[in-house]
């Protein structure tokens, strides 16, 4: 390379990257140097061959896996799990007013879900803020087919006020148990469970409403909630799985639990909301998430002992 | 039975870190999915991550050397944007900010790893082959086994060379764009280009054991 013709101007020429008198003087040394055009020729082919070297492929579920990461990334920059602040007076307003949001525009319905220990392949981390609990439940929505399994721990010394507050809304103690098979599968399930965990007690809530609606409940439920209530996205369930699941089952024999936790299952009983076309099977499963249609999210409701 | 409740529109307005996204060289698609996923719309980021992650894995092989570094440095870049999004005020390409920490991420990486070469797995990550159907076997044949020594060649390369002719070759950077992505002079990125090219080619010539291109080859 010498300083008169610095041999980077031929780069800089097959880039098109050179000024008008830059060019000029390449065309004058290209015109004069065998040499020049040689090597003009092999940089010309060899960009070529690097430029057209197969693209790589990627999986379908690249972008899923991407998101699931900067998401559960997001949730580990926060605080630690989600304690919210202590809510002013007048708390069993705020919980009526919380558990009304929740129903709010959607049908209310009623399963008693089984019980899952620990988080599985498909659970969602816990979250920290309302930011983060929106985008979790946006990143576990779930799909046709698939249920979001979301769990809400409520302190033992708050629980009244949310049964209060569930009854504001029609939920109510006393019901006569529903014969509707799959309400009865589930509660089964989960009596066989209590009876080996240590769950004080555990109710479910079904809600089948937009997304959206159902991430402003949960959002005022955990702003406006007691010191001590955490909401955490769990698992993803197969609905049609459910649904097949819960047929031909028979009559439910008693079996030995907790007996507030039976109690609190059978206060919340399908029987007050006909399942109806909102347990209808859905063929299929899809991967992309319903962002019109309504979703399913099913709210374990946990007492906890006192921290 | 159907509950009802009376809803203050507002109440359940939640405080989100704001987009500061406010430069005129994003194009309007990437703005609006920028701004949706500073939202907190997980979608909306997922769109981008589409967009991009083929042209973004497809660059990191030949700077990584191997599918699974690829697809790792692309997702820490991803998630490394996704964090780092509402800092993005647009004065440059959406993607040109991202293959910024992409490219950052991948030699840092690199750099606390000891290369590993992987010529099949090169192979099997190849999956679009640009090949026209009327090609013979033997020619698609000889023209992948030539893929394959480029990119081997590309492999034994310095990282700030092979970084430079990947955004250059296959990205279609131009100088200004590579300046700004590896934050070096114009006058730089020209002359370690060039350098990187004159490399490459020796690279290749040592594989194949002779000139790879007609003619004597011309060192300087």
């Amino acid at each position: 390379m010498t300083r008169e013709f610095p041999d980077e101007l031929l780069s800089a020429y097959l880039d098109g990257e050179l000024t008008a008198a830059e060019h000029q003087q390449v065309e004058a040394r290209l015109a004069a140097s065998e040499t020049d055009r040689q090597l003009l020729a092999e940089l010309r082919s060899l960009r070529g061959e690097v430029a057209s070297l197969p693209r790589m492929r990627v999986d379908g579920n690249f972008a899923d896996r991407v998101v699931r990461a900067a998401l559960a990334a997001q949730i580990a920059d926060v605080p630690p799990p989600l304690e919210v602040a202590p809510s002013p007076p007048k708390r069993s307003s705020r919980w009526i007013y919380a558990a009304a949001a929740l129903a709010a525009a959607a049908s209310l319905l009623i399963a008693i879900q089984p019980w899952r220990s620990a988080p599985t392949s498909n659970s969602i981390v816990a979250i920290a803020t309302n930011q983060n609990l929106i985008d979790a439940l946006r990143s576990a929505a779930p799909s046709e087919g698939q249920a979001l399994v979301v769990r809400l721990q409520v302190p033992a010394s708050a629980a009244g006020a949310l049964d209060a507050a569930l009854a504001q809304v029609g939920i109510v103690s006393g019901a006569a148990t529903s014969a509707h098979p799959i309400a009865e599968a589930y509660r089964r399930q989960v009596e066989e469970r209590l009876s080996a965990g240590s769950a004080a007690s555990v109710a479910a809530v079904f809600v089948q409403a937009p997304l959206a609606e159902i991430e402003r409940a949960l959002a005022a439920i955990a702003e406006a909630a007691p010191s001590g209530v955490s909401l955490l996205p769990e698992a993803k369930l197969d609905w049609n799985g459910i649904a097949t699941a819960s047929q031909g089952l028979g009559e439910f024999g008693s079996a030995s639990v907790n007996q507030a936790a039976q109690s609190l299952a059978m206060r919340l009983d399908a029987s007050q909301f006909p399942l109806g076309a909102a347990v209808t099977p859905i063929a299929g499963l899809s991967t992309a998430p319903a962002t019109s249609g309504p979703v399913r999210v099913i709210i374990l409701v946990e007492q906890i002992d006192a921290r | 039975m159907l509950l009802t409740a009376d809803i203050t529109p507002g109440h359940w307005e939640l405080s989100l870190p704001t987009s500061r996204l406010s430069g005129a060289k994003v194009e309007q698609h990437d703005r609006q999915l920028i701004q949706a996923a500073c939202r907190g719309d997980a979608a909306a980021f997922g769109g981008l991550v589409r967009k991009y992650q083929e042209r973004l894995c497809t660059a990191l092989l030949h700077i990584c050397g191997s599918v699974d570094d690829a697809e790792d440095v692309a997702q820490e870049a991803f998630v490394q944007s996704y964090l780092k999004l509402h800092t993005f005020v647009g004065d440059s390409a959406f993607y040109t900010w991202l293959y910024r920490i992409a490219v950052n991420t991948a030699i840092s990486r690199r750099r606390r790893r000891r290369e590993e070469t992987s010529v099949e797995s090169s192979r099997e990550a190849f999956g679009l082959e640009p090949h026209d159907d009327a090609e013979q076997a033997e020619e698609r044949l000889l023209r992948e086994e030539r893929a394959v020594q480029v990119q081997q060649a590309l492999k034994r390369l310095s990282d700030e060379h092979r970084s430079i002719l990947v955004l250059r070759e296959i990205e279609g950077c131009d100088y200004d764009q590579i300046a700004q992505i590896l934050n070096l002079p114009v006058g730089t990125v020209r002359s370690r280009l060039h350098r990187a090219r004159l490399q490459l080619k020796e690279q290749l010539d040592t594989l194949l054991g002779e000139p790879s291109l007609g003619g004597s080859s011309s060192r300087r």
